[in-house]
């Protein structure tokens, strides 16, 4: 009945927000306060129930049908419009592989017939949220951790910085942490090691944990901990363990999941690793990065979004570990800042991108900014930011603009 | 491919007037009460519970074995009451699935092992996967494919479910034949 | 559709599949034929369009407007926050003190929600009792709501006014700037950003014209330290919730179970599909949400000839081995089909087996509904068949014998062959409103996999 669409009430609730996350993907239509679902950003195949994660592709055909397969899914089960000539606003990460958007594209525009997309990066869109235009964007996410500082709307490219380290590696700090020491009880026998069942910790089985059960720790706790397991010292300086707890694993086995794994798993992402480098040294080598004059503005409006940025004591400990690595020679002399602050967008982490994605897309300034769709099918390509061909740019009527 | 036939020895299956196969060793409890309407299969060691309440089953069904079909109850003030249980035309019922539903339409597929909750209503042309667990009071709409403990909605049917189920719930009454006499 | 191919396993009808328009090989069930370009579509190259949203739980009909307003969502079905199963809405009599006589308690009929699978009721989310039994259940309001919605205002406005702005400019004159510009190279810097640019207009500080901009969150300099009980207590793995029960509720994600609240049931809907090429629709299922008829049904089954194996057979190879194949009429006219091999060299690396087809035209009878009821057999005196060739010959069905002989040691017998058939258009003729549809004769690539060969 596309009669009724026609006749809306207002016209922004006909763009789609989409934001394709490595864990978990996020949609919803423009001008609302939240998306519609959270979903895991997977497909399941209908024939054998194997669930594959869309990031994990091999080659372009089976990401194109992947895509597919996710994509009909979020328009047809959640988000209930008919794709035909609507406006889609894909958030996206500066750094997304070339393939990944061509492939989002080529299903959006030649399978959906949508009318016009916007390819938007993610850490633009978070400031959007809290009306500021410049701020140090840093996203936790689940494959690695990005920190771009955006200045008056215009991501700094030179200073991005980025590590491996987010969801996955607590996953398998966790995993590790089991398989080395951990004991399963089961119904019949009492305490088999975790090693003689590794199948039974599966992803999602590692990801329930490490949003029931852990934490991050304290400073001073983080600290003694780490001069424990890194640097050698002595045993019984390990603050006192946090009570277990015992995670069924299915109907028959539990887990206990010891008091140290619940506070040291997310260790891994405040270690300092042989490049000296963890989350918190990003946000500063990311700032040294940038222009001297535009330091002390960023500094202080620092936004961090991302899932793994939700996890309890997250936010006090970056603060610490900020204030203590400032104090470092390696940083003190060469940063020229030293207050650090942050800015709390009216959004939890997880969708933070998203809702600067949903601002963008009710305005009614979407259509000249984004690629129509007979732009694209002329062209073929998509304009990107690294991308210095300019048959692929959008319009040349934008250049006057400034 | 056809369906390949799948023969029964003759003493073991009542062929009834109407054209109905029910197995000898079958429990239908309160037979007076249970309505068949023509073409159907009630494999060997079904319960169908006729004593509780009427139970009506449609033409070219086919109840595999182990199943059990009950009506479901209702708690009132006053007592308890059992509602009828209406089965439609080219319904198949999987091995050892109990099904307490109220009401259960056409063209239906209900997979193995499958506990269909009390007063659950199953529209027409819809599908239960193997080993769903359907909590009590569950509606399933058309054309789509529940599965899961509880059963929630997983996919949804082709249009052409109709004419399958018909196709193979009518090939199966017609390969479905008895042995000659002596085997 | 795991249920589907598990009642498909019956026939499994993967093993006969049909070549769709846009090269994929599936079974006819999952093709549709258009009938204005007269080819076969499948799932994937047809345009899909949401038809109309309905309640999975009431079956009731929400028309699009009503069910954007409402996200999607049903008004007065709710799900368990915790299984996912529809909640049940159960009356309990609580004592109040009645409104002539306060001293005396009259019984009061309140409603509360249960859901019969995992037992979580709304007493367990600290929600009180309602007095009416449909309703009254009120949604939680996202405290940030005002703040976004303050901020998209101030953004709407400045949007606005650059669009005016654009409006305007287009309308002016304007002096050619690309010599200016190129001499210092800002054209390079400035096209780089064209994207980027596209945000920072939306920058609150920018021009002085834009109305006093929503005051700027204060930056935070401390957070709350973790509480310390989180360090001596034990946690009680029941009271926290799951992720997937988080993100039911995306703008809250509670993290203890006793701030769970029951989510609006989730609407469905039901797909029309629509050829891109010629623009018809290829199936268009009833409005009633209950109703199992479709308005407009163009499936496959239901218009070409199908062609099914009878029963496995056991190959070897090199060696001649006769299968026989079902093939049945599903329109009201009779048919005549011709087999024919593979002309050229194309695609042959699908096939292991040679097969040798009838060569006579086969005649098929017309689809007769009436014909179930019939036992007779008095089909056969029409059609006078080679019996070498016709199998058997029952209503509209027709079995044909072929050789078939497979040249590869091991592994699946595979064969392929083109299918030529008569072809009533129906539609056409309802338009042109001639007594007889016109003929015309449609092709068809077939697949079949006969299954392995026996060592």
């Amino acid at each position: 009945m596309s009669l009724f669409e026609g006749l809306g009430y207002s016209n922004d609730k006909n763009v789609y927000i989409i934001d394709i996350g490595s864990a978990y993907t996020k949609c919803g239509l423009a001008g609302e306060t939240g998306p519609r679902c959270i979903i895991p950003s997977t497909v399941t195949n209908s024939r054998t129930g194997k669930v594959t994660k869309i990031w994990d592709y091999r080659s372009t055909a089976e990401l194109h049908e992947n895509l597919k397969e996710l994509l009909s899914v979020l328009i047809f089960r959640y988000l209930l419009m008919s794709p035909k000539d609507k406006r889609v606003v894909v958030v996206e990460s500066l750094l997304c592989p070339t393939d990944f958007r061509e492939c989002v594209a080529r299903v959006l525009f030649r399978h959906f017939e949508v009318g016009c997309v916007l390819f938007a990066p993610g850490h633009v869109l978070s400031l959007l949220t809290l009306g500021s235009a410049c701020g140090m964007v840093m996203d936790v996410g689940y494959n690695e951790t990005l920190v771009v500082p955006v200045y008056e709307g215009i991501p700094i490219m030179l200073a991005w910085q980025s590590i491996p380290l987010g969801g996955k590696a607590i996953h398998s700090r966790i995993k590790d942490q089991l398989l080395d020491g951990g004991v399963v009880k089961t119904s019949q026998h009492q305490d088999i090691p975790v090693a003689s069942v590794p199948d039974s910790l599966t992803e999602d089985i590692l990801e329930d944990i490490k949003v029931r059960c852990c934490f991050v720790t304290e400073f001073s706790r983080g600290q003694a901990i780490q001069d424990v397991v890194l640097r050698g010292a002595d045993a019984s300086k390990m603050p006192t363990p946090t009570p277990a707890i015992d995670y069924p694993l299915d109907g028959s086995r539990i887990v206990t999941v010891s008091g140290k794994i619940r506070e040291q798993s997310c260790e891994a992402l405040f270690e300092l690793d042989d490049d000296e480098r963890s989350v918190a040294a990003l946000l500063l080598d990311s700032l040294m990065q940038c222009p001297i004059d535009t330091r002390r503005e960023l500094s202080e409006n620092i936004v961090v979004v991302g899932g793994t940025a939700m996890l309890p004591g997250f936010f006090h400990r970056l603060k610490k570990e900020l204030d203590t690595l400032a104090a470092m020679p390696r940083y003190k002399q060469t940063l020229g800042v030293k207050t650090f602050k942050f800015l709390k967008p009216p959004a939890k982490e997880n969708y933070t991108a998203w809702l600067g994605g949903a601002m963008v897309g009710a305005l009614e300034t979407l259509p000249s900014k984004s690629l129509s769709r007979d732009a694209y099918l002329q062209r073929g390509r998509l304009p990107d930011w690294c991308s210095l061909d300019q048959e692929t740019w959008i319009d040349d009527r934008t250049v006057q603009r400034r | 491919m056809e369906l390949q036939d799948i023969y029964y020895s003759s003493a073991e299956y009542i062929e009834t007037a109407s054209g109905n196969k029910v197995s000898r060793q079958s429990v239908l409890c309160g037979s007076q009460n249970i309505v068949i309407n023509g073409k159907s299969i009630v494999m060997t060691d079904c319960v169908i519970r006729g004593d509780l309440a009427n139970v009506r089953i449609g033409r070219f069904c086919v109840v595999s074995k182990r199943a059990v079909i009950r009506p479901a109850f209702k708690k009132f003030s006053k007592g308890v009451a059992f509602f009828p249980l209406h089965i439609g035309d080219h319904v198949f019922i999987g091995e050892d699935s109990i099904v307490n539903a109220a009401q259960v339409g056409s063209f239906v597929h209900i997979g193995k092992n499958c506990v269909i909750g009390r007063r659950s209503v199953l529209k027409d042309c819809c599908a239960i996967a193997d080993n769903t667990v359907l909590p009590p009071e569950t509606v399933v709409p058309p054309f789509t494919i529940f599965s899961g403990s509880p059963g929630k909605v997983n996919g949804e049917l082709p249009e052409c479910t109709q004419d399958l189920m018909t196709d193979v719930t009518s090939s199966f009454y017609q390969h479905f034949r008895p042995h000659g006499k002596g085997k | 559709m795991t249920s589907l191919t598990k009642m498909a396993t019956f026939m499994d009808v993967n093993l006969v599949r049909y070549l769709c328009t846009c090269g994929k090989r599936l079974p006819p069930c999952r093709l549709y034929l258009c009938r204005h370009c007269l080819k076969l579509r499948c799932a994937d190259c047809v345009q899909h369009e949401v038809d109309s949203p309905y309640c999975p739980n009431c079956l009731e009909n929400m028309p699009a407007s009503e069910a954007k307003l409402k996200k999607n969502r049903c008004s007065n079905c709710f799900d368990c926050p915790i299984c996912g199963h529809t909640l049940m809405t159960r009356a309990t009599s609580q004592m109040v003190p009645s409104s002539e006589d306060p001293s005396k308690s009259t019984p009061k009929k309140m409603y509360y929600m249960a859901c019969s699978f995992c037992r979580w009721t709304t007493r367990d989310g600290g929600l009180a009792d309602q007095s009416t039994s449909n309703g009254g259940w009120k949604d939680e309001e996202n405290p940030e709501a005002k703040r976004i919605n303050t901020l998209l205002e101030s953004y709407r406005s400045i949007a606005q006014r650059e669009k005016a702005e654009k409006e305007r400019k287009k309308y002016v004159k304007r002096r050619s700037h690309a010599g200016f510009q190129d001499r210092y190279g800002l054209t390079s810097v400035a096209m780089k950003w064209k994207i980027q640019p596209a945000m920072s207009n939306l920058s609150v500080k920018e021009t002085e014209k834009v109305p006093p901009a929503p005051e700027l969150v204060s930056p935070v300099e401390d957070f709350d330290p973790l509480p310390s009980e989180i360090f001596s207590d034990i946690v009680q793995l029941d009271k926290v919730t799951y992720l997937s029960h988080r993100l039911n509720a995306p703008e809250f994600q509670p993290p203890a179970t006793k701030d769970l609240r029951p989510v609006h049931k989730h609407l469905l809907v039901r797909r029309s599909l629509r050829c891109r090429e010629c623009d018809h629709n290829l199936s268009k299922p009833d409005f009633n949400p209950l109703s199992i008829k479709f308005k407009i049904q163009l499936i496959a089954l239901n218009h070409i000839p199908e062609i099914r194996i009878m029963a496995p057979a056991t190959f070897s190879v090199n060696k001649e081995t006769v299968v026989t194949f079902t093939l049945s009429n599903p329109s009201v006219y009779s048919t005549v089909v011709k087999l024919l091999p593979i002309e050229g060299d194309t695609d042959l690396d699908y096939m292991t087996a040679k097969v040798d087809l009838p060569k006579s035209d086969l005649v098929l009878a017309l689809h007769d509904d009436t014909a179930v009821y019939d036992d007779g057999t008095k089909a056969q005196q029409e059609f006078k068949d080679d019996p070498r060739v016709v199998v058997f010959r029952r209503a509209n069905k027709l079995g044909f014998a072929a050789k078939v002989t497979p040249f590869c040691k091991e592994g699946e017998v595979k064969v392929s062959f083109m299918m030529k058939h008569e072809f009533r258009n129906t539609a056409a003729a309802i338009q042109s409103e001639d007594k007889e549809p016109k003929l015309e004769w449609l092709e068809h690539r077939i697949f079949i996999n006969l299954g392995r060969i026996q060592l």
